[in-house]
């Protein structure tokens, strides 16, 4: 259940790989009728292999302050994906062939179940196996202005609001939000319990992962 | 009802001149007693407390050790926990339209009465917290106590666990537990005991880049019905056909209520066909012989008196009859038949005018053979009566079956039968006398060589034994008749759900908290094993023992006292105090969300009115358990590995070689009847070949199966009852006509009953068959080597055959 989260996650990940290489359709300022996501989603072509940055932001309602943390992300379509965090505290997240794995600051692996959900939704988002994303979410778009921690946008921003269907990852996940210009650069969790989570990602296409990262996958 | 009847049979020992009046008074007992059992039958099936059991796995043995009532207590803890195991059924659903698939199945199986869909849906997280709440610092995991002692390292941990792109746990506790200690027990408990990942609420196994869905369906049957299993297994093998060839899907599926379907039909099948086949083709001879319906209608009459007998007998003194017992009561066929054959071989030849046998009045057929019949019965339920003795239910009743059923035919074949005045009206067929008398011929040269025929048998035995030893395969798996494709469906379901090496620990306790404290004792054991792919699945992952939890509390609260948590509390900006230990129970966990794994896991048992018992396993995958640790559990009164198949292989390997020292009682039993009745030297040959007849028979199975198993010598006993039959009557009689002749009746009626078993699907009816075939043969050859004297002809025969052989042969005979 902890990679339901995951699987939004990379599911909003793939989306803006699609960002990269998509060059027209999104224009900022327009309001989008509810076909746009499917023509969105329609021209998403994920990237095969990229790399990049992100930023953290977990609000809990019994939290004044939100849980920062930063870390890279790696991804190859043929191998699979790494998320890790490196600060406050180094941990790991794996996806590969033989499943999800998490990796804590003592080096401790540990294979997480119940990922089927996430796994699913990450395979069809990296494969661009839209379908397969369209049948696990409900779309709708939104266009609201959203002013990011992280970025302060002047132009109007393109979301689009992920409402899963599936009843067991519904009962964890409210919606996902998905935000961007060309790309998507911030997606936000809403869990059912009141917490939410935003991330910010900055990520770029390369040629190759970096070999330690590829030995992991 | 036995006094009355030795006392008759004294009666007419008495061979005074009073024949006619004896027959009346023998006639008057037997039909007292046979009335009486008829009763005795008729009650037990109107109004016995018996039933019919066809699980091959429940003829393991009932211990009479002093330790009965500790392992009958854990059998019972295993049937209480177990006995749903029965009752299950997994499907597995692959394909691309598999989710439609298994969505309609669901539906399908409401409508089905008896039938219920088992899947369980997984418990809120909310509720599950909300639930351990007032708990909330009595558990932990042991990853989190070894924290303890190191604020650095509390502060890590919670810092990892709060940067978790998602953990459901994590958000739903930290306002209750800022400490965190429960969301990692939570996560930790439940990720174990529900290992499987979900897709929209289904079971879903990933093989082979294949996706399972995962459907557990439980079946409300009754064990012992064997109708309704097999009305089940068929409804819902219907619809799996159905569901296949609808959504184009490939369905697995699994259950011991499938096996037991088909098991029991093929004993069915088999009992009907093997029977029907059987008596038919003993009837058709009957008839070729004798030219006359007569001897068939009578040995009809004896047979269904005997089977009647038996059945009674067996259910009256066991409560109970296997289907397996059904089956090998086929044999009693064969040796029934052999009575009868002496009995209406002799009363023709007592109505031949020509006949050198004295006997003029009507019973005189029935006399002569009255020695040898009484001498065989005595002697073959002399040697079944060891059985009786066996602990393995199996033996017992077919010992019982046969021997009252024997003594069935015996008293009828003796005392009802003369009354029917039979004397005039059974001849046999001249031209199969001319049969006889060849085959008589061709003994008697056999016997003129028998040292040189024993002499090669008995080498060629022992070297051969010797050469290949004899090999027995105990195995029960090979005793198993389930066909090819149920076996694979087992193999592959436990692939997919990974119960490889999957073995079960039983532990019972008279209260909840001992049985807890008790699997945590375990537990500890098997962490401590180096076992390094070992994974176990227990309850004691969400419900540690009351003991443990005050532990916990005790760490907790001193960990407190050294501020452990106060510099990760400060960074989150909260406050919170370790509660007072509270107690978290089995009942209070029973009423709780987690109840439905309480109730897979933990059973609560009556024994009598006012004691109750308590049952819980737990599961260990992924590497069987070395011996050390298996010693280490068969050392604790209280725990055992359940491990049915092992525990019935072993059973059967101990009571085969129980068996075989049987064998070699009831074989001296054989030998000092046989000499004191025959004198020493031909007591020792009737010996020689009643043993050669059986060892070869073994041997010849080996050789063409591979190897032997208890049923085997199950044969053999029915083998040693055959060969004391001819051997008694070859060593009373010689090598007459009559002899001959009702001998190699019953050697082909037999071989035609057990060639027929031969061909069972059940290997251990198949095994039981060849072996007694190959006896047939031997014993039908070395029987008549025994004979101390060879046959006088009749003097008919003389002037009807032309042949100088039989000239000389005669001659040489009478010089023997």
């Amino acid at each position: 259940m902890a990679s339901h989260m995951v699987s939004g996650l990379l599911l909003l990940l793939s989306m803006s790989l699609a960002g990269n290489v998509f060059a027209g359709g999104l224009n900022s300022g327009q309001v989008k009728d509810s076909s746009a996501p499917l023509a969105l989603l329609s021209q998403f072509k994920p990237l095969t292999i990229a790399s990049g940055t992100f930023v953290q932001n977990k609000y809990f309602t019994v939290l004044k302050n939100p849980v920062t943390s930063t870390g890279e992300l790696y991804l190859d379509q043929a191998l699979g994906f790494v998320w890790h965090t490196s600060k406050p505290i180094a941990s790991t997240m794996i996806l590969k062939d033989d499943g999800l794995f998490s990796i804590d600051h003592r080096q401790q692996q540990k294979q997480i179940n119940n990922a089927t959900p996430i796994a699913t939704v990450l395979m069809s988002a990296l494969s661009g196996d839209l379908t397969a994303l369209e049948s696990q979410f409900s779309l709708a778009a939104t266009s609201i202005t959203k002013v990011s921690s992280t970025k302060a946008a002047s132009s109007n921003q393109t979301c689009i609001e992920l409402t899963p269907k599936d009843a067991t990852i519904a009962k964890v996940m409210r919606a996902i939000e998905l935000c961007g210009k060309d790309t998507v650069d911030h997606l936000v969790l809403f869990e059912t319990s009141g917490n939410r989570t935003e991330i910010t990602i900055n990520l770029t296409a390369v040629d190759e992962l970096p070999k330690a990262i590829r030995e992991q996958l | 009802m036995s006094n009355s009847n030795l006392s008759c049979n004294s009666q007419l020992r008495d061979k005074t001149s009073k024949n006619s009046a004896n027959q009346k008074i023998g006639l008057k007992c037997y039909l007292l007693q046979l009335v009486a059992v008829l009763l005795l039958a008729g009650y037990q099936l109107g109004w016995g407390q018996w039933q019919i059991e066809t699980n091959i796995l429940s003829l393991l043995p009932t211990d009479s050790q002093a330790q009965a009532s500790q392992k009958h207590n854990m059998q019972q803890a295993k049937s209480a926990l177990f006995q749903q195991a029965n009752q299950r059924v997994l499907v597995a659903i692959s394909g691309k339209q598999a989710i439609p698939a298994y969505t309609q199945l669901a539906k399908t199986i409401t409508a089905f009465d008896g039938i219920e869909n088992e899947s369980m849906t997984a418990p809120d997280v909310s509720d599950v917290i909300a639930f351990y709440q007032p708990y909330r610092d009595s558990v932990m995991t042991d990853e989190y106590q070894a924290l303890l002692t190191d604020p650095q390292a509390i502060n890590n941990f919670v810092l990892g666990k709060l940067t978790q792109v998602s953990d459901p746990f994590v958000s739903g506790s930290l306002a209750i537990s800022p400490r965190l200690n429960l969301a990692d027990f939570l996560a930790t408990g439940l990720s174990q005991l529900q290992s499987f990942e979900t897709e929209q609420g289904i079971i879903v196994v990933n093989q082979n880049e294949l996706k399972h869905y995962i459907m557990p369906i439980k079946v409300d049957v009754d064990g012992f019905s064997v109708k309704q299993t097999q009305a089940f297994s068929q409804q819902l093998q219907a619809e799996f056909q159905r569901l296949e060839t609808k959504f184009d899907v490939d369905l697995l599926y699994s259950g011991v209520l499938f096996h037991t379907a088909e098991s029991s039909q093929q004993a069915e099948y088999e009992m009907s066909t093997f029977g029907v086949i059987s008596l038919l083709a003993v009837l058709l001879m009957i008839l070729l012989v004798f030219r006359s319906a007569k001897p068939v209608n009578l040995a009809l009459m004896v047979l269904t008196i005997s089977v009647v007998y038996g059945l009674t007998a067996v259910v009256t003194l066991f409560n109970q009859l296997h289907l397996l017992t059904l089956v090998f009561a086929v044999t009693l066929i064969g040796i029934v038949i052999d009575y009868c054959f002496h009995a209406f071989v002799s009363l023709s030849v007592s109505s031949s005018s020509s006949s050198s046998n004295s006997n003029s009045n009507t019973t005189g057929g029935i006399k002569s053979i009255r020695t040898a019949l009484c001498l065989g019965f005595i002697t073959t339920a002399l040697g079944y009566a060891a059985l009786i003795m066996s602990p393995l239910s199996l033996l017992s009743q077919v010992a019982v079956f046969m021997i009252f059923g024997l003594f069935g035919a015996l008293l009828t074949v003796l005392l009802l039968l003369p009354y029917f005045n039979l004397s005039g009206k059974i001849s046999v067929t001249p031209s199969v006398w001319t049969l006889t008398d060849k085959l008589n011929v061709w003994l008697t040269e056999l016997h003129q060589q028998r040292r040189l025929v024993f002499a090669i048998l008995s080498l060629g035995l022992v070297s051969a034994i010797v050469i290949d030893d004899i090999n027995f395969n105990d195995d029960i798996r090979l005793l198993n008749s389930s066909p090819t494709f149920l076996i694979d469906n087992e193999i592959k379901m436990a692939k997919l759900m990974g119960y490889q090496h999957s073995q079960r620990i039983v532990i019972t306790a008279d209260d909840s908290e001992t049985l807890l404290q008790r699997q945590e004792v375990l537990l500890a054991r098997l962490q401590h094993s180096d076992l390094q792919a070992l994974t176990v699945k227990s309850i004691a992952s969400l419900l540690p023992s009351v003991a443990k939890q005050q532990v916990n509390n005790e760490l907790l609260k001193h960990a407190e006292q050294q501020q452990v948590f106060q510099q990760e509390l400060a960074i989150l900006g909260l406050t919170d105090t370790v509660d007072e230990f509270k107690p978290l129970t089995l009942d209070t966990f029973n009423s709780g969300p987690l109840q439905a794994l309480s109730e897979v896991y933990i059973y609560q048992y009556q024994i009598s009115d006012d004691n109750e018992k308590y049952a819980l396993w737990i599961e260990t995958s992924g590497v069987a358990l070395n011996s050390e640790l298996q010693q280490w559990i068969s050392d604790q009164p209280d725990m055992s590995i359940d491990n049915k198949p092992a525990e019935v292989t072993a059973a059967l390997s101990h009571y085969r070689q129980a068996l075989l020292l049987l064998f070699a009682g009831a074989i001296v039993v054989v030998t000092v009847v046989l000499c004191l009745r025959f004198g020493l030297a031909q007591g020792l040959l009737g010996l020689l070949s009643i043993v050669v007849s059986a060892g070869g028979a073994l041997l010849l199975t080996q050789l063409s199966l591979g190897h032997l198993n208890i049923f085997n010598l199950l044969a053999v006993l029915l083998i040693l009852a055959l060969a004391i039959d001819y051997v008694i009557f070859y060593q009373e009689h010689g090598l007459q006509r009559n002899t001959v002749l009702a001998i190699t009746l019953s050697a082909i009626s037999s071989a035609l009953v057990f060639g027929v078993l031969a061909l069972s699907v059940t290997p251990a009816v198949e095994s039981f068959g060849l072996t007694v075939m190959f006896g047939i043969l031997l014993v039908f050859l070395l029987a008549p080597l025994s004979a101390k004297q060879v046959a006088f002809l009749s003097a008919t025969q003389v002037e009807t055959e032309n042949r100088g052989k039989d000239v000389n042969s005669n001659s040489i005979g009478a010089v023997k």
